[in-house]
């Protein structure tokens, strides 16, 4: 049995509905939830926190049907984008709150709240009211403030995307380090990928009320099951066949582009076959080191440059693969539209989803 | 900024950009037709005030009645605001929080109080409160009587004034984002516990300036007071007396000082509840 289940969960408030979600994670695992704006993403978490009572399915926690506790009996802490901190207190008072509930001893709350306001670097704040705070500042306070009394889960929503790039990053290390050292299991909606990479054991992704994939970030992220969680994570998906294969190795024709792959399935299969573009080796000539496989001839259609490094298109045939280089390699390889290089794929790195 | 380069400018707003012959036109009517409204509300107002001789207004500040009138209406008008804080933030919460059909026909039977003609309200009252309905014999068994007594003057202003209550409190539990709430109850806070240490904090300001605008209506009211309760006087009902008894220049200088008492009260109360003259 996990530690936590989602069942069949369905809601409809009009503009926002859950639609059949289930989901599960395990003690001390790190779930990111993606997916578009409207996706239900904050319903979900509302209706597992219980502000909302699911029409249908349940939720269980440690083992526990929960779906009928109110919020105040489930031990799950929130933290939400617009950090609600209660701004008639004093960020002392906002950390306290939910501890004078469990702990009735002044002393002891008092030495819990000072060594949690140490780890999240809040010690100067501490008799400040939350408007008189910084973005970054009001979001460790709340982050202090669910922490403090020891939720037996963690959710929150897009907990980061209202700071600003720096703030962000700092925010995002800091709370990576207090979840390590806490083993709390966590449920964050994000639509920022680098949370995703930073913080992410497990990822779902949603779409119009359903979880779309739900699973370990390197399988999402390899393996996305459709273009839709391809696009979400960078990468591209392609419908192909399975041809008979004498090595060992998976042979699939990909509208008349053949790839190998170390994956297996059986001859004359349609399957799905994901890339990513990092994944795609870019030469000037054709590679004549005979461990490089999955070589074809591909002209570039289009490219374009964010930060340090320069998306291109390849077109071979009637398939379209993207890849990514480096600027300096972009160069390097004297890349140019209309211009013919040799593409590469490593057999591993051609994943059947 | 600084406070200093704040300071400097008093006047901030739409009129100093007010140039050019369209924008001169523009801007004199409205001004114009603002000095008007605030002349209109002014003049008839202080021509009341400086109506009466000092030795009249003498007379009438040791007048008994006067000042058991006022009373009277200082009272009933402070409980009704008091039984509206007590009944009415119930509802006001509750349409602030939920949405459910029939929503808007329970509001505007809140507002309905404001729309029917005064004398209404007291006819209303006094028919189900009368003999004559089961009701009125239930609480007239158990020793309550409305007619011609300070629980009638009191229940007519509760009627009346509860629409201002109720309307400013919903405003101000309608401000308190529910995320607030809900990150409460994550907290292991109860719903009652929720209200009384978050909701209600966060909108004191509102539930006051409700009170203060209940119990400025339930002060002026007449017309529903007069029909259910002539007797005890309140201050309004007096004035009435004395201007179809004696004239004009007797009813003055109880008009002056009901003016003078409440607008003391209300200044203060308006203090108390926006203080340093925030904006909010």
């Amino acid at each position: 049995m996990s530690f936590f289940r989602v069942e069949d969960m369905h809601i409809n408030l009009g503009e926002f509905s859950l639609k059949g979600v289930s989901l599960e994670f395990e003690r001390g695992e790190y779930l990111t939830v993606m997916g578009p704006t409207g996706a239900g993403k904050t319903i979900l978490l509302e209706c597992i926190i219980g502000f909302y009572h699911p029409e249908k399915g349940r939720v269980f926690l440690e083992g526990r049907d929960i779906t009928d506790d109110p919020p105040e009996k489930r031990r799950i802490g929130i933290v939400y984008q617009d950090y609600a901190l209660l701004p008639h207190m004093d960020v002392f008072k906002n950390i306290e709150y939910g501890l004078k509930k469990t702990d009735s001893n002044k002393e002891s709350r008092r030495t819990k709240i000072l060594d949690m306001a140490e780890s999240l670097n809040i010690s100067h704040i501490l008799h400040r009211k939350p408007t008189t705070l910084s973005g970054g500042e009001q979001q460790r306070v709340a982050l202090s403030r669910a922490l403090v009394v020891d939720p037996r889960l963690l959710l929150m929503d897009e907990p980061l995307s209202a700071l600003d790039p720096q703030t962000r990053h700092t925010t995002r290390a800091l709370l990576r380090q207090a979840m390590r050292n806490r083993d709390i299991t966590v449920l964050h909606i994000t639509h920022d990928m680098d949370d995703v990479w930073a913080l992410a054991d497990k990822v779902a992704i949603m779409r119009d009320g359903r979880i779309e994939q739900h699973n370990t970030l390197q399988c999402v992220f390899n393996r996305p099951c459709n273009q839709f969680i391809a696009d979400f994570v960078g990468a591209t998906v392609f419908e192909g066949t399975v041809l008979p294969s004498s090595n060992g190795h998976c042979l699939i024709d990909i509208e008349g582009l053949v790839l190998s792959s170390t994956d297996h399935a059986q001859h004359g299969e349609n399957i799905k076959v994901a890339l990513r573009p990092e994944n795609i080796m870019v030469f000037q000539q054709r590679p004549d080191n005979h461990s490089v496989q999955n070589i074809v001839e591909a002209t570039l259609e289009d490219y374009y440059k964010e930060g340090i490094l320069y998306h291109l298109f390849f077109r071979s045939g009637e398939v379209r693969i993207p890849a990514v280089v480096t600027s300096s390699a972009f160069h390097e390889l004297n890349l140019e539209r209309n211009r013919s290089s040799f593409l590469s794929v490593n057999p591993t790195n051609v994943r059947i989803t | 900024m600084t406070t200093s380069t704040l300071r400097k400018s008093r006047f901030r707003g739409v009129l100093s950009s007010a140039r050019g012959l369209s924008g001169l036109a523009f801007y004199g009517w409205m001004i114009l037709s603002a000095a008007l409204v605030l002349l209109f509300i002014f003049g008839p107002l202080a021509s009341v005030i400086a109506a009466p001789t000092w030795e009249r207004m003498y007379e009438t500040l040791i007048d008994a009645q006067v000042i058991a009138s006022i009373r009277l209406s200082l009272v009933t008008a402070g409980t009704a605001s008091a039984v509206a804080l007590i009944l009415g933030t119930p509802l006001a919460y509750l349409l602030a929080r939920n949405d459910f059909p029939g929503k808007r026909v329970v509001e505007s039977l809140i507002d309905l109080p404001i729309m029917i003609p005064h004398p209404v309200v007291g006819i209303a009252l006094l028919s189900l409160a009368g003999r004559n309905h089961w009701f009125g014999e239930f609480i007239q068994s158990i020793g309550i009587e409305l007619m011609g007594t300070t629980t009638g003057i009191i229940c007519v202003l509760v009627f009346v004034g509860m629409p201002f209550y109720v309307n400013t409190a919903k405003a101000g539990f309608e401000s308190v984002s529910p995320r607030l709430e809900n990150v409460s109850r994550s907290l292991g806070a109860g719903p009652g516990a929720t209200f009384f240490r978050v909701t209600l904090p966060l909108t004191w300001r509102h539930v006051l300036v409700g009170m203060i605008m209940c119990m400025a209506r339930a002060l002026s009211e007449f017309g529903a007071v007069v029909i259910v309760a002539y007797h005890p006087m309140i201050a309004p009902v007096l004035m009435y007396e004395r201007f179809t008894a004696y004239g004009l220049s007797w009813s003055q200088p109880v008009a002056v000082l009901l003016i003078l008492v409440s607008m003391t009260f209300f200044l203060v109360l308006r203090i108390i509840s926006n203080p340093s003259g925030s904006k909010r």
